[in-house]
């Protein structure tokens, strides 16, 4: 008769290696909870900032800025005397319903 | 936080999976080439049956959580049939793809002993397109694809499995000499020398069996020509 049951040969090397990917993958969800919320997909937007003529969208009157949405929405031409000028800008972090 | 949990455990486990797979895939290549002096310890193989086992456990987490969490929604049918998915098609089915051949490679080891040696090696081969399957739903359909330490290390498990592969292809095969691999047992012990003299014969007469039967083409005895 065996005097004591043998242990499993890679007994350790198995709990070293459950242990080791269980703290990796709750490390991870640790630093993705960290960095908080789900980010949009990191692809160049074109960002259109419209003046007419020293005023930018933000401080036109009343007038102006309906003519602007009205030919924001393909419904007129642009106002006389504004241009556009377009600028690229890398996306900022930007929250997604979840 | 709470209602993104799911998500995070579903990207997590995940990547943990996929760096298992890998670790198994070249876990493998090593212990079935020459690159080791020796065969194989039991405990060797048998760490490298659970990493690939803990690997498929973290798989299903993977599914699981991507199924309870609720920003994309995917469906049953979603998770296991390829191209259903309306979110990503493709990079969907090359997990799906590959989450079948790693199934198939887990489960033929496990009925090692009542297969075909020369059938589960084929299918055990399996495991390194899986693994390339893998890698490809990871970089196309993972949301860390652009994390440059995830990149790292996708880069260095490729690199890793390069290596070892390439040798296998200039010739530092598997063992055929000094006692083959056969993963799911303990390492071969071959009988005494017989190349060049007639087959020897049991007590009762018969024929013995081929020392290894890895092999024998299709598991069957093997003859040695004299």
């Amino acid at each position: 008769m065996r005097p004591g049951r043998r242990r499993h040969p890679a007994l350790e090397a198995r709990i070293l290696t459950f242990g080791l990917s269980a703290a990796a993958a709750l490390g991870i969800v640790g630093a993705l909870a960290r960095g908080g919320e789900r980010t949009a997909t990191a692809e160049p937007t074109t960002v259109v900032e419209v003046r007419i003529g020293g005023a930018t969208a933000g401080d036109v009157d009343a007038a102006t800025r309906e003519a602007l949405d009205a030919w924001l929405v393909g419904g007129a031409d642009l106002p006389p005397g504004a241009d556009l000028t377009i600028v690229e800008r890398q996306p900022e972090v930007v929250s997604e319903p979840s | 936080m709470a209602e993104q949990t799911w998500w995070f455990v579903a990207r997590s486990t995940g990547l943990v999976a996929y760096v298992l797979l890998a670790v198994t895939v070249i876990g493998g290549l090593v212990l079935s080439s020459r690159l080791l002096r020796r065969p194989p310890s039991n405990a060797l193989l048998d760490w490298h049956r659970f990493v690939g086992g803990l690997s498929v456990v973290f798989t299903g987490v993977h599914l699981l959580a991507i199924y309870a969490d609720s920003y994309v929604e995917f469906g049953l049918a979603d998770l296991f049939v390829p191209f259903l998915s309306s979110w990503r098609p493709l990079p969907v089915a090359l997990g799906i793809v590959a989450l079948y051949l790693v199934l198939a490679v887990e489960l033929t080891s496990l009925l090692r002993r009542r297969l075909r040696p020369g059938l589960w090696r084929l299918i055990h081969q399996l495991s390194l397109p899986a693994f390339l399957l893998v890698t490809a739903h990871l970089l196309l359909a993972g949301t860390d694809a652009s994390n440059p330490a995830v990149l790292v290390v996708v880069g260095a498990l490729l690199a890793a499995t390069a290596v070892p592969l390439a040798l296998r292809l200039v010739g530092l095969g598997p063992h055929h000499g000094r006692g083959a691999l056969r993963a799911g047992s303990a390492p071969v012990r071959r009988g005494p020398r017989t190349a060049g003299r007639r087959p020897r014969t049991g007590r009762a007469g018969r024929r013995s069996p081929h020392p290894d039967p890895d092999r024998c083409p299709g598991g069957r005895r093997c003859r040695r020509r004299s």
